[in-house]
């Protein structure tokens, strides 16, 4: 539904833009037509923010639309705007089903952009400069707000408990994939002039360099995502633990921390922690371990140390060495050396234990984790992990 | 001759020619570019030199060839002299902080030589094809990109042969890890260049306003490359963490995957494999005994013969692998050769889907099988000394046809005959010798 309500403003904002057109009209079927074949290439996301080839053309319009300082607000709204409207519904024929997440601030983002450009460009202080280098003033703030309105709309779709800040590690690699986008826009819509059909080498062989480097960027992260699954399924291959028990305990950690209002390299980390929480269980099949007997807190030392022997995953190491630590000290509200993370991973852990290995109902584990909320869970994870399950019960009656 | 005479030879040969080059280009053309336009390039350059990146064991690259491009084109078409240029700011190329904090002195002397030829030879190349593009115009663009694509495949040629050449000077080929990625690499770095030199064309043609967003461009050339040793890095991290839970769980598998490794690449040299396949090779040995993982660990150390139930037991990790790296995309076709690592010559033997019963095992997996089976007696384990490497051999001589695969033995043996390595132990040939050393050790332990 927002998505037609998309269409028709982009559209309307494209037929408005018409009537004040100055440009040719082949300068016009053609941007059109290059906005709206760009809209459909995804570009490899870095965060849980989606950039396309889109961005990359509308940034280059507005660059394009200006001669002898004039802007030519009109072309520059019929090809955003019809040329949006056009891609829109064209993916929407292709995939009616797939929805955007944060299209709408897609949207807002680049309406901002071209306000932010042509109100920027005919300041006296911006005119004084010489040449085409007075352009690199609005685009740079234009695509500044453009970035921040994504970025914080994104952030804000995700109401947020527990206020994390919207500018955290991952927001680097979103300014990385905007900053290509913008930037070899930007060089095509200058150089198109001189060069003619050639700008489209210098700006798009750049284009594929950053598209396949998002592409392996993507790749990697696969691919440690996959070895912790793979190491986190070696105690249950072995019989040291319960089947799928990793598996579970991630799913439903990853769910309340999103509850809670983790960023998305806390969820990350969350998980990986959630899946190899149980990795110390290797050990269990030395005798001499047998013979001594052993307590969830050695399960979680040991498992800190294997986990600890890749270097990029020492903050999760720190995540499990913690799991079994009390979440507050006797007299104290909370203890603010146990991460949040290591917390929600103990209560989820927990859970899955009773209702797979004690089979208790769900109610009944709940109240279980209730009477250990005073010390060894923290209440605000207990109360975020009820939500879940509220949810998911309301959604699959049969299951949870 | 030592690794340190051979260090000392290839390093000053490089830097004298580098220098000599580069006094040749000063006395010879002497056309020095306008000083600000150099700065600005050199800047570049130094900055993307700077932030190069491993792609692969122990060798780094950066995308400063953009720079080099597109400073040799803007050079050229402004009738100053590419060549003196170019290699003068390569000549700034060794700044890379690394090198500087560990007090390296031959990667920055061999650095500061092939950069040197091989930026002055491109731009050389550079100032010939661009001599009569004068005043240039939009009609001389293919021209300006003829000359860039020329003048960057031989930058990028030369480059690449001059550092090969170091490094098989210097280093002998078991110190240099396989890498598939080497044809990617070199098509990207050559395509990087192609692009340097558009933008040089792009510089002088449109107005400067466009030289940040160049500096994007030089960006995103360096985010390339970066992601190629952030992938080679990913995958060689969880490579590591097995191996790493696997010796946490056994001691005396420590050491042996990398052996078995090792002598896999031997082998796989020996048979002429290619960059790709050795790489394959080193990743399934890495991980063949990633099964054992789920072996319980009285198993893995007994002393004594195993019962018949735990040799089935034993066995089985030969398939857990498929089972524990099932999720791992990038090790699906190693999982397969790993798999088939304790399948037989003749067919017979176990394995998961490596192993088809009654047929030939792969090549790789049959290398694995010599190559784990040659470590297993010449290393020392909780049952049994370790023996000699003639002993091991004609051990595995014995057993070829039905258990090994004869090519693959031939192959091993000429390959340690070539490296003059021998392993195992000096005296002890005789297997029941050996197993009855490792009881008594044990014996003499619990007492």
């Amino acid at each position: 539904m927002s998505l037609l309500i998309a269409i028709v403003a982009a559209a309307g904002a494209g037929i408005f833009g018409l009537q004040q057109e100055q440009a040719g009209t082949r300068e016009l079927v053609v941007g059109v037509a290059a906005m709206c074949l760009a809209m459909q290439v995804k570009v490899p996301p870095r965060s849980t923010t989606y950039f396309g080839l889109g961005v990359a053309i509308a940034a280059a319009t507005p660059v394009y639309f200006i001669r002898e300082s004039q802007t030519d607000l009109g072309a520059i709204l019929v090809v955003m705007g019809l040329g949006t409207a056009l891609g829109l519904t064209w993916s929407l024929l292709r995939s009616p089903s797939g929805s955007a997440p944060s299209f709408f601030y897609q949207l807002a983002g680049m309406a901002a952009y071209v306000l932010v450009f042509a109100a920027v460009l005919p300041l006296p202080v911006v005119q004084a400069i010489d040449d085409e280098w007075k352009m690199m003033i609005p685009l740079t703030i234009g695509a500044g707000t453009w970035l921040l309105i994504v970025r914080l709309g994104t952030r804000f779709e995700r109401h947020r408990a527990n206020g994390v800040d919207p500018f955290n590690r991952d927001f680097i690699g979103d300014v990385n994939v905007f900053v290509s986008l913008v930037g070899t826009g930007a060089l095509l819509a200058l150089t198109y002039r001189r060069l003619g059909l050639w700008a489209i080498g210098v700006a798009g062989l750049p284009f594929l360099f950053a598209q396949s480097a998002f592409g392996r960027f993507l790749r990697i992260k696969r691919t440690y995502r996959q070895t912790i699954r793979a190491l986190a399924r070696i105690p249950e291959v072995a019989g040291l633990g319960v089947d799928g028990h990793a598996d579970r305990t991630a799913r439903l950690a990853s769910e309340v921390g999103y509850d809670l209002g983790l960023g998305s390299r806390e969820l990350e980390d969350l998980e990986y922690a959630a899946l190899m929480h149980d990795i110390g269980r290797i050990t269990l099949t030395e005798p001499a371990i047998l013979r001594v007997g052993y307590t969830d807190d050695d399960i979680a030392r040991w498992g800190a140390e294997i986990i600890s022997e890749a270097p990029s995953l020492s903050g999760v190491a720190e995540l499990v060495r913690k799991l079994h630590e009390p979440y507050r000290k006797p007299g104290e509200q909370s203890d603010p050396g146990i991460p949040l993370i290591s917390k929600v991973v103990r209560a989820a852990s927990s859970y899955d234990h009773l209702i797979v290995e004690r089979k208790l109902s769900p109610l009944q584990a709940v109240e279980v984790l209730h009477q250990g909320a005073a010390y060894d869970f923290d209440p605000s994870v207990i109360a975020a992990l009820r939500r879940v399950l509220e949810r998911r019960l309301a959604f699959h009656p049969t299951q949870a | 001759m030592t690794l340190s005479r051979r260090r000392v030879i290839v390093a000053s040969s490089y830097a004298t020619a580098g220098l000599l080059t580069l006094g040749a280009l000063v006395v010879f053309d002497g056309r020095f570019p306008s000083f600000w336009r150099w700065l600005l390039f050199a800047v570049a350059f130094v900055v993307l030199e700077f932030n190069s990146v491993e792609v692969n064991d122990r060798l780094f690259q950066s995308s400063s060839v953009m720079v080099a491009l597109t400073a040799g084109v803007v050079f050229a078409l402004e009738g100053q002299s590419a060549a003196l240029g170019m290699a003068s700011i390569a000549a700034l190329g060794p700044l890379v902080p690394q090198d500087l904090r560990d007090r390296r002195w031959f990667q920055p002397l061999a650095n500061f030589g092939q950069l040197i030829v091989a930026a002055a030879v491109s731009g050389i190349v550079l100032d010939r094809m661009l001599l009569n593009v004068g005043f240039a115009s939009r009609s001389d663009l293919s021209a300006i990109v003829l000359a860039g694509t020329v003048a960057s495949l031989v930058y990028t040629l030369i480059n690449w042969q001059l550092v090969a050449l170091a490094v098989r000077i210097v280093y002998r080929s078991r110190d240099v890890l396989p890498w598939s990625q080497v044809p990617v690499l070199m098509a990207s770095l050559l395509v990087m260049g192609v692009i340097g030199g558009l933008l040089g064309a792009t510089m002088v043609l449109a107005q400067a306003a466009v030289t940040p967003l160049i500096l994007i461009v030089y960006l995103i050339g360096h985010m390339s490359l970066s992601s190629f040793s952030q992938l080679r890095e990913a995958h060689e991290a969880t490579l590591r963490g097995f191996v790493k839970a696997l010796e946490a769980k056994d001691l005396y598998t420590r050491g042996h995957t990398e052996r078995v490794a090792y002598f896999a690449q031997l082998i796989g040299r020996q048979l002429h494999f290619s960059g790709t396949q050795l790489e394959r090779l080193r990743w399934a040995a890495l991980i063949h005994d990633v099964g054992k993982l789920a072996v319980p660990a009285e198993l893995l150390r007994k002393k004594g013969r195993l019962s018949s139930d735990e040799y089935t037991e034993m066995q089985s990790h030969a398939h857990l692998v498929e089972e524990i790296l099932a999720e791992v995309e990038f090790l699906q076709p190693m999982v397969e050769i790993a798999s088939g690592h304790h399948s037989n010559f003749d067919g017979t033997g176990y394995g998961g889907s490596g192993h088809r019963h009654g047929e030939r095992p792969s090549l790789e997996s049959s290398i694995l099988a010599v190559a784990d089976a040659f470590d297993a007696m010449t290393s020392t384990r909780s049952y049994r000394m370790a023996l000699t490497q003639a002993f091991a051999l004609d051990e595995l001589r014995r057993n070829a046809g039905a258990q090994f695969d004869p090519l693959v033995i031939d192959a091993l043996e000429q390959a340690l005959r070539q490296t003059g390595e021998t392993y195992g132990s000096t005296n002890i040939d005789n297997e029941e010798l050996a197993r009855r050393l490792a009881e008594q050790i044990a014996i003499r332990e619990s007492v």
